[in-house]
């Protein structure tokens, strides 16, 4: 899980992609045929040729702040980047690509969680300027095959996706890996790095709510297997590939749950629609405390999601 | 033509899941059209080609999903949980009886909490889809046999023929303007074309006209015209709606081209054909708003059926304004000749 730590751990707000990109590309280049990005910023990894088109996508980006103006005494004000749930941001510590730490702080009175009423204690005078982006600091911590960190939205995509490619030797297919940019802020990256490829099917590996705890009324368990996806907000998966990727699941006895969930979007979304289509499925990891800094996923789901992806790119 | 819109609102197929009703509407299309295709999100295509070199390339297109329910849950009684597909009115959902297309099809109805055991706050406030369920009469055991999580479900009303010309019918938006692109091809099939045409039956427009998205970059036409519903006038809405029988509803407003909608208005005065112009101020909420900004753009058309209580399963419409709609477009059809390209340089 070393690999998994340093991908969740490095710093890539939507839009500040590139470091992500640099540590993913360094891992993968001498397993691919091919390799580029694109000008979103998107990174994407032939292997193979021949056979069907198939994509594989996740994304990059992780949600953060974005710093909007310096006030006296070096606060920061600042605006959200992606989906963050205000509730639990006050007190919460960001850090700067530069490294600088700091630590969000409210005014008083400020009972609607307004981020316009907080602020980013920094300690620091200059050196951040407004445009800065900041993420959320998160350790990573492995516990008896649960793992509790920041970014295992997204970066958990992307881990599978590395291991894929580096474990799968001789693909009949012609795959395309995508790790894509800007998904927190509206599954933008995905939209144009799948245009130009023209493939026949796509599946994205994303990771989906699991809230199964106390007061919570998920059917997507922690630990039960990776999920097969029906529905989410962005996309209704094709029938094909929902069909084909239970059918490996159960020929193969890996543990799967199928996922309806109304509020979640993925990247599956923006492949499905793009130029003329792309019939699209998708394999989810449960996270519980989704989209905060303490994201938990367990390794068993993540060891499911990989082996089916791997069997289904290998159709 | 009532028998075609009969039968279209019968199919049952929610978003995404039009391949339940696709190889029916294939079936019909292919009795008057050479080609006939599915692309990769399901919309089916219809292509009558007018023979013609550098021929323009017109769409018509009505969307075939309808709205409903996905199975979220089984407990351990055997009642289903859901969530909604598409926008459904919580309130209607409440002793609706319904339909889960699983392994077989079977009947199912959501009931609710009986007046006498509801508390004061509850009897005020509408349901939410989470606090209701389908009851089967199955087993939890037994159920999941047949369905489970993902199952789609559908509102089991089917037609009724009411007075004056008028039928009530689940999912008339839109199987009202599949009704008319079919009925369309059937009419145009012996005329001499002067463009290519493309009948198109979208997808998953209820969830974020999806469909017709990629059924656009896949066609990539001139002209396009989408058919949809639009609000009749009920007693307690008159705003921006139109009375029954009206006819055919123009849109007019950024979604539109204005030289497409002035060509239609002419031959509805030119053939007699009953219309009202409704205006758009900026997005109409159907496909028409995709497909005019596909590619590299669509000079598009957008024209509408009233229909009262939308998205309820007793929609209900007047056979003469889905007749109206599909004399506009035949008429529209058989008198586009060369000179017609000029429509497009106003």
């Amino acid at each position: 899980m070393e690999l998994l730590k340093k991908y969740t751990q490095c710093f890539g707000p939507s839009g500040r992609e590139d470091a992500v990109r640099d540590i993913i590309i360094n891992e993968i280049q001498s397993f691919c045929d091919e390799i580029y990005t694109d000008a979103l910023g998107n990174l994407i990894a032939r292997k193979g040729k021949g056979g069907n088109k198939i994509i594989a996508v996740t994304n990059m980006d992780e949600t953060g702040v974005i710093v909007t103006a310096l006030e006296n005494n070096g606060f920061l004000r600042f605006a959200l980047v992606g989906g963050v749930d205000k509730r639990s941001l006050a007190g919460r510590r960001v850090v700067f690509e530069n490294g600088t730490a700091g630590l969000i702080a409210s005014e008083n009175d400020n009972d609607n969680f307004d981020v316009s009423k907080m602020y980013i204690d920094a300690g620091v005078d200059g050196g951040i300027n407004p445009g800065d982006m900041a993420c959320f600091c998160g350790d990573f911590i492995e516990n008896s095959g649960i793992i509790v960190s920041k970014s295992l939205s997204g970066r958990v995509g992307c881990y599978i996706l590395t291991r894929a490619i580096k474990e799968i030797k001789q693909p009949e297919n012609e795959l395309y890996f995508i790790f894509s940019t800007q998904k927190e802020v509206g599954m933008r990256g995905a939209k144009t790095a799948a245009y130009g490829i023209g493939a026949d099917y796509a599946v994205s590996v994303d990771t989906t709510a699991c809230d199964d705890v106390p007061g919570g009324e998920s059917h997507v368990r922690l630990g039960g297997g990776c999920t097969v996806k029906v529905m989410d907000k962005s996309v209704i998966a094709h029938h094909e590939v929902r069909e084909k990727l239970t059918e490996l699941a159960n020929a193969e006895a890996i543990d799967y749950q199928l996922e309806v969930n109304s509020n979640m979007r993925a990247c599956a979304g923006a492949v499905q629609t793009c130029g003329m289509g792309v019939k699209t499925g998708g394999i989810s990891v449960p996270v519980r405390n989704i989209f905060s800094p303490s994201e938990i996923a367990s390794t068993k789901d993540i060891e499911c999601a990989l082996k089916l992806l791997k069997l289904y790119l290998c159709r | 033509m009532k028998e075609l819109v009969k039968k279209l609102s019968d199919l049952r197929g929610i978003s995404g899941f039009e391949y339940r009703l696709s190889d029916e509407i294939i079936r019909m299309m292919k009795l008057y059209a050479d080609n006939v295709y599915r692309d990769s999100l399901g919309n089916v295509i219809a292509e009558k080609k007018s023979g013609l070199e550098n021929s323009t390339k017109i769409m018509i297109e009505g969307h075939i999903d309808e709205i409903g329910l996905m199975v979220s849950g089984i407990d351990e009684n055997g009642f289903v949980s859901f969530v909604n597909v598409g926008g459904i009115d919580d309130r209607i959902l409440p002793s609706c009886e319904v339909i889960l297309h699983g392994k077989s099809d079977i009947p199912g109805v959501i009931g609710a909490k009986p007046p006498h055991l509801q508390t004061k706050d509850e009897s005020k406030k509408p349901m939410k889809p989470e606090d209701m369920a389908i009851d089967t009469g199955y087993s939890a055991e037994e159920l999941k046999k047949i369905i489970r999580i993902g199952t789609p479900v559908t509102l089991s009303q089917s037609c009724g023929e009411l007075m004056n010309g008028n039928i009530s019918l689940k999912a008339l938006d839109d199987r009202a303007g599949t009704t008319v692109v079919i009925d369309v091809l059937r009419r145009v099939q012996n005329l001499d074309l002067n463009a290519d045409i493309y009948f198109v039956a979208t997808v998953q427009e209820e969830v974020g006209l999806r469909g017709a998205k990629t059924a656009a970059n896949i066609i990539k036409p001139d002209i396009a015209i989408s058919v949809d519903v639009c609000h009749a006038v009920t007693p307690d809405n008159s705003e921006d709606a139109y009375l029954c029988g009206s006819g055919c509803i123009i849109s007019s407003g950024p979604n539109v081209h204005n030289g497409i909608k002035k060509r239609l208005i002419k031959l509805c005065e030119r053939f007699n054909i009953p219309f009202e112009i409704d205006t758009d101020g900026g997005y109409t909420g159907t496909n028409a708003w995709e497909i005019q900004v596909s590619g590299s753009g669509v000079a598009t058309a957008l024209l509408s059926i009233p229909v009262k209580y939308m998205h309820n399963p007793v929609e209900m419409m007047q056979l003469s304004d889905i007749e109206a709609v599909r004399n506009l477009i035949y008429r529209f059809i058989e008198n586009y000749d060369i000179d017609s390209e000029d429509l497009l340089c106003c």
